[in-house]
């Protein structure tokens, strides 16, 4: 790698980091776990800047990055996930917001990984059918099914009831 | 697309759920870098290690054929004169009976001497690949030696099957690529204990990475640009490593990539004619004979075969079916002509009955035999 390549790299870190991160963030539900997961993929990625920078770096990033968080899924000791909903606080309105991040991330958490993905690069990346296909692998079919479960899913899950229109039957 | 109610509010929650971001490391450029040259070292450490992995695999064999003794449909069976005698590298995570079905499912009939040679979870992915080599078709239809290969990205519920031509037994590494064409998955033969992957993607270079190191026989690469599905990688020709040639893309059409340049040997004093390079379809016509004689083919190919050559004369006009697309120069004879001859060469690529279009690359060089 040349120092021009070493700069392009440099400053697609330093530009796409944070919304990278952000991703890695959703599909881990820990920052330092996605922390960890980013900076594995730009380390897989780095020594094919070459070939890679001039088409869609970011893209291919992201796919690096699902495809580690999926080989993780397998091989890597998940921690306690909680099975039951915790007791309702007396002051919940002050803790709102964080309840709801902390019901969402445990409903994302009990998505299966491709469901997970799909959600992830769908809504939070704003990708196209057909780019989430050909970032996970899939066929644009296998993404609209699995989209539609994963949201039925989430509107089912008993710990998001009233999340706004997540839980509202689709309408 | 407009989107739902249900679309649109997990869009909010996500930037919700995603908004409240730690200021990123202020060393994470460092840190990648650092991660890179420890995986570096470990993949050094790790290819001395493919030897041990190997022997693992052939342990995992004994094993597998033990407990398959009661399904003799995909069973182990003695290697064809045509078929590679690598052993079969199975993590037991793959249910061959479940390929099977859906390799029938596909189009490939009449399957018969099944040889299995890989059936597991490709290292560091989720992703179950089947390699086996068989016949196919019945009479009065061609049998067909054939290396599938089938993957499956659902965990083994669903497979999509490919068909290559059967390499060479003497071959060293074959390669097959998904059917999204990024990933592909490189099966060595025993006492290989490294792959290089050779994309020849411009004319003015080659980029060459290495595949990690092999588990069980096998290594996986995610390649940026896609390869066309049925895409057959096969050794360098000539290398002196053992390496895995990967056609991309249509850029080395362009120029006259190095692999283009190397000229077959020319026994017994054939003469040059002329030569080209491309992919799927095309050919030259017009090449006029100097003298008498027969004309030769050397044919370098790589893809799935067979790729059907039609060469023409004046008075004459034969098929020659390419069935070899391993990378290395194969010699076919074509038909006689005289001097002043003009001779056409139009490459057809593939196009069986399976609808496999094929989109060989090869190089196709014409010679006179006096």
């Amino acid at each position: 790698m040349d120092g021009n390549e070493r700069a392009s790299f440099a400053e697609f870190v330093a530009a796409r980091g944070q919304a990278l991160q952000r991703t890695a963030y959703l599909l881990t539900s820990d920052w330092a776990l996605a922390e960890d997961l980013l900076q594995t993929s730009l380390a897989r990625a780095y020594p094919r800047w070459d070939g890679i920078a001039g088409d869609d770096p970011e893209a291919y990033v992201r796919k690096i990055l699902v495809n580690t968080w999926s080989s993780w899924w397998r091989r890597r000791w998940r921690g306690e996930v909680p099975t039951e909903r915790l007791p309702e606080h007396a002051a919940a309105d002050a803790f709102a917001t964080s309840d709801r991040r902390s019901a969402l991330s445990a409903a994302l958490d009990r998505l299966p990984k491709r469901q997970r993905a799909i959600v992830v690069l769908r809504y939070h990346e704003d990708m196209s059918e057909a780019q989430v296909a050909h970032a996970l692998g899939v066929s644009v079919g296998t993404v609209k099914s699995q989209a539609s479960r994963a949201l039925a899913k989430l509107r089912d899950d008993a710990a998001l009831v009233g999340y706004g229109a997540v839980t509202a039957g689709g309408e | 697309m407009a989107l739902t109610t249900d679309e649109q509010a997990m869009r909010g929650a996500l930037q919700e759920l995603g908004g409240a971001q730690p200021d990123a490391p202020i060393d994470r450029l460092d840190g990648v870098r650092r991660r890179y040259r420890r995986r570096r070292t470990a993949q050094s450490v790790g290819a001395a290690l493919g030897v041990a992995a190997l022997v693992a695999g052939g342990l995992s064999v004994s094993t597998a054929l033990r407990t398959t003794r009661h399904h003799p449909s995909i069973a182990a069976t003695p290697a064809q004169p045509w078929q590679l005698t690598w052993p079969e590298r199975n993590d037991g995570t793959v249910d061959k009976q479940r390929v099977l079905f859906w390799v029938g499912q596909q189009g490939f009939e009449g399957l018969h001497n099944v040889r299995w040679l890989y059936a597991a979870t490709a290292p560091d992915t989720i992703t179950k690949w089947a390699i086996l080599e068989a016949n196919y078709g019945a009479s009065p239809s061609p049998v067909v030696n054939a290396l599938i290969t089938a993957v499956s990205h659902d965990g083994g519920d669903k497979w999509t099957a490919q068909t290559h031509g059967a390499p060479l037994v003497s071959t060293e590494v074959v390669g097959v690529a998904d059917q999204q064409g990024h990933a592909v998955l490189a099966l060595a033969a025993p006492g290989v204990d490294s792959v290089d992957l050779i994309k020849m993607r411009r004319a003015d270079g080659i980029d060459e990475e290495s595949f990690p190191p092999l588990v069980n026989g096998a290594a996986t690469i995610t390649s940026a640009t896609a390869l066309k599905p049925g895409s057959t990688l096969v050794r360098k020709p000539g290398a002196p490593s053992t390496s895995l040639v990967l056609f991309d893309d249509d850029q080395q059409a362009v120029g006259e990539p190095m692999w283009w340049n190397t000229s077959p040997v020319r026994p017994r004093g054939d003469v040059r004619l002329g030569s080209s390079f491309g992919g799927g379809g095309g050919g030259f016509s017009n090449i006029v004979s100097p003298q008498a004689g027969t004309v030769v083919l050397q044919v370098r190919c790589v893809g799935p075969v067979p790729m059907r050559l039609i060469v023409t004369t004046k008075t004459t006009t034969q098929d020659l079916d390419v069935d070899r697309c391993d990378g290395l120069f194969h010699t076919y004879l074509g038909p006689q002509v005289v001097s002043g001859d003009h001779i056409g060469v139009d490459n057809k690529g593939s196009h069986d009955r399976y609808g496999d279009l094929g989109d060989n690359e090869a190089v196709i060089d014409v010679s006179l035999r006096p």
